[in-house]
């Protein structure tokens, strides 16, 4: 977790949790203790290549220190009181999100095979990697959102107005969600982050008026992403 | 006993739609009938016997030849891929003799995966523009990776949510992939991988503590499914009333020792569930939410059934416990066959190590009341009778008090005979 994000979260040593749970598997895969948005995001972004649920932790129940160096060695006792949202023949990609109930964490012996001790350790890597974008792109866009006004301009239109709208672009969290579901590895999901910034910067080209200011703005809401989510800003972007 | 009716599938479910009459044949039922009824709280109960096996219902059910089990080979010896490689060529010669068009349901699931990667290994550009895929969001959902390089811009694609009936006219076939989670027995099997330790939670520690020792030798031929017997019984009680779970644990015994086919593991007692006595409700699925306003004879005109091949069926009666079907104690060693044949076409390997199952029906979730042309919800379905028109509880309740009182006076005088 980035230190930035202590500057933008309530609190980081929360007492309730988020975590990332695998029922295939019966591990858990990531936690989290900042957001439950982000990490609803997470678990579609995951959805293309591992189907998740998210369970809520409290901490006035009896936990375990679960942590993300640790994570995959606990397992629910049992799945049997969650009826369908974590039986197996009824989870689906859009992740099931559920507190504890009459279930606890215990910790199991996996008996994984190399290869899939490998995969979830590439999985493991590859999530933390997306929560840090996640949050990154999320904060950055929250702080950095006048300069998005086409968004805007959508949003009031088709929220508040209920008017259809013909501008069927993503959003940044959009996009970035939309190359991590995509992505087979980080450096793949991190080249196309920066030709995404790339295609956004260009677009302040098209402006007639104050198109340098405009320029800069983008510049700022782009570093704050690298910045947020501690990846190395590409020298080609030119920020 | 004379039998007015006479049923090639049947079905107790409760449902909003349902549960007033199955209330009602509660109040009536004979021990035998209260099983019926019980188990039914636990899934819906569409239980036919296809095996040579002992078995009974309340009410005449008959078996359509081509669902009969075949009878057990030992001698059996080709493997799942030449099965399923042959299965296209014959597809694929079937385009070439008489430019038959296909169509197959895409769900992004192993089923349907497994047969597109045959389809695509074997038949030629050419011939896959006689393939129409039918598909919709929740198909690229399930399996993204596959989609996007096989399928997107490559295949035709046409909305899922479109009614199979709307075919009915054409010459062309539908390919059905409903049983083949019976090859593999999937479901309840992993029910109990999900919740072995809520299943023995209750037992006493002795028995818990037996349990949990021989539990990992379940999908080995090391240990009888005998020696789970409160394990399974746990699994098939309802509301903590373990006599459901008993009768179940008994019936199916029985069934399984006069069956001819050798059933030693605990998984292989699960997989005999599927493969045996849901294997004739999952081939007439398509028919029961497809074909409301056709009958079955164009129904069988139009069905390429994939996996009902006396190859497959043999198959699967001679491939448990040796990896081929579940490989380890998690959902996602499930049909390892299947997989490694994906695999082998697209290497992907999240989708290898990953993929499980998930909820059947989600392809049909969107479709609403206007693509369905106002037919009834198919779980107020009752049965198929042997003029093959299928009764619903619209027709059972409003209609047709005679089946009604059928029905209930087969509950009333069903004993157990096991």
């Amino acid at each position: 977790m980035s230190e930035h994000f202590k500057n933008y979260y309530p609190s980081t040593d929360s007492r309730i949790g988020y975590a990332l749970y695998v029922p295939g598997l019966d591990i858990f895969l990531i936690i989290d203790y900042s957001n439950l948005y982000v990490m609803d995001q997470l678990a579609k972004v995951l959805s293309s290549k591992i189907l998740t649920a998210i369970i809520i932790l409290s901490y006035n129940k009896k936990i375990p220190n679960i942590n993300n160096e640790n994570c995959h060695l606990f397992s629910l006792f049992h799945t049997k009181f969650f009826y369908g949202a974590l039986s197996v023949a009824d989870y689906n990609y859009s992740p099931a999100v559920v507190t504890l109930q009459d279930t606890k964490i215990i910790k199991k012996n996996n008996n994984f095979n190399k290869g899939e001790k490998n995969i979830i350790k590439r999985t493991q890597e590859y999530a933390i990697f997306c929560l840090q974008c996640l949050h990154a792109i999320n904060l950055s866009q929250v702080l950095h959102q006048q300069v998005l006004t086409e968004q805007q301009e959508k949003l009031y239109a088709t929220v508040f107005l209920k008017k259809e709208y013909k501008n069927l672009e993503l959003t940044p969290i959009q996009e970035i969600m939309y190359i991590l579901y995509h992505a087979q590895t980080t450096k793949e999901a991190t080249e196309q982050i920066k030709l995404f910034w790339k295609k956004h910067l260009k677009n302040a080209d098209n402006k007639t008026y104050w198109q340098d200011v405009f320029k800069q703005k983008i510049k700022n809401f782009i570093k704050e992403f690298y910045v947020l989510s501690k990846i190395e800003i590409p020298n080609d972007l030119s920020l | 006993m004379t039998y007015p009716y006479n049923f090639y599938y049947h079905n107790i479910q409760y449902n909003a739609l349902t549960n007033q009459f199955w209330e009602k044949a509660k109040t009536v039922a004979a021990p035998g009938g209260q099983f019926m009824l019980g188990l039914a709280k636990l899934e819906a109960n569409r239980y036919i016997n296809r095996s040579h096996g002992e078995w009974s219902y309340p009410w005449k059910v008959s078996l359509l030849e081509k669902y009969i089990m075949p009878k057990y080979d030992s001698t059996f010896k080709k493997n799942f891929s030449e099965i399923t490689d042959a299965r296209a060529i014959e597809v694929k010669n079937e385009i070439k003799k008489n430019n038959t068009k296909f169509i197959i349901g895409f769900s992004g699931g192993l089923d349907s995966t497994l047969i597109l990667t045959a389809l695509l290994k074997h038949c030629s550009k050419k011939e896959l523009k006689n393939l129409t895929v039918l598909a919709n969001t929740v198909s690229f959902a399930e399996n993204p990776y596959f989609y996007k390089k096989y399928i997107e811009n490559k295949l035709t694609v046409v909305d899922s949510n479109t009614l199979l009936e709307n075919y009915i006219n054409t010459t062309d076939k539908i390919i059905q992939t409903w049983n083949a989670e019976c090859l593999v027995g999937s479901r309840n099997w992993l029910d109990l991988v999900s919740n072995f330790y809520g299943y023995i939670k209750d037992l006493p520690p002795t028995t818990r503590s037996y349990l949990q020792n021989i539990w990992k030798k379940s999908i080995t031929n090391e240990v009888h499914y005998s020696k789970f017997k409160d394990l399974i019984i746990s699994q098939y009680s309802v509301h903590g009333d373990k006599r459901i779970g008993e009768l179940y644990y008994y019936k199916m015994d029985k069934n399984i020792k006069s069956s001819g086919v050798p059933i030693y593991s605990l998984y292989d007692f699960h997989w005999w569930n599927l493969f045996n006595i849901k294997f004739i409700n999952l081939s007439l699925k398509s028919f029961v939410f497809d074909s409301y306003n056709i009958t079955y004879d164009q129904y069988e005109k139009k069905n390429f059934d994939w996996f009902l091949t006396n190859d497959y069926q043999q198959w699967s009666m001679t491939n448990n416990n040796n990896g081929e079907k579940v490989q380890s104690l998690t959902s996602t060693t499930m049909k390892m066959c299947f997989k490694k044949y994906i695999y082998e076409f697209d290497k992907n390997d999240w989708y290898f190590y990953f993929k499980t199952k998930v909820a059947s029906y989600e392809i049909f979730k969107n479709r609403d009341k206007t693509n369905s042309q106002g037919r009834p919800d198919p779980r107020i379905n009752f049965g198929i009778n042997k003029d093959f028109n299928n009764l619903n509880f619209e027709n059972l309740s409003l209609n047709d008090k005679n089946l009604q009182n059928y029905i209930l006076n087969a509950m009333g005088s069903y004993n157990i005979d096991w």
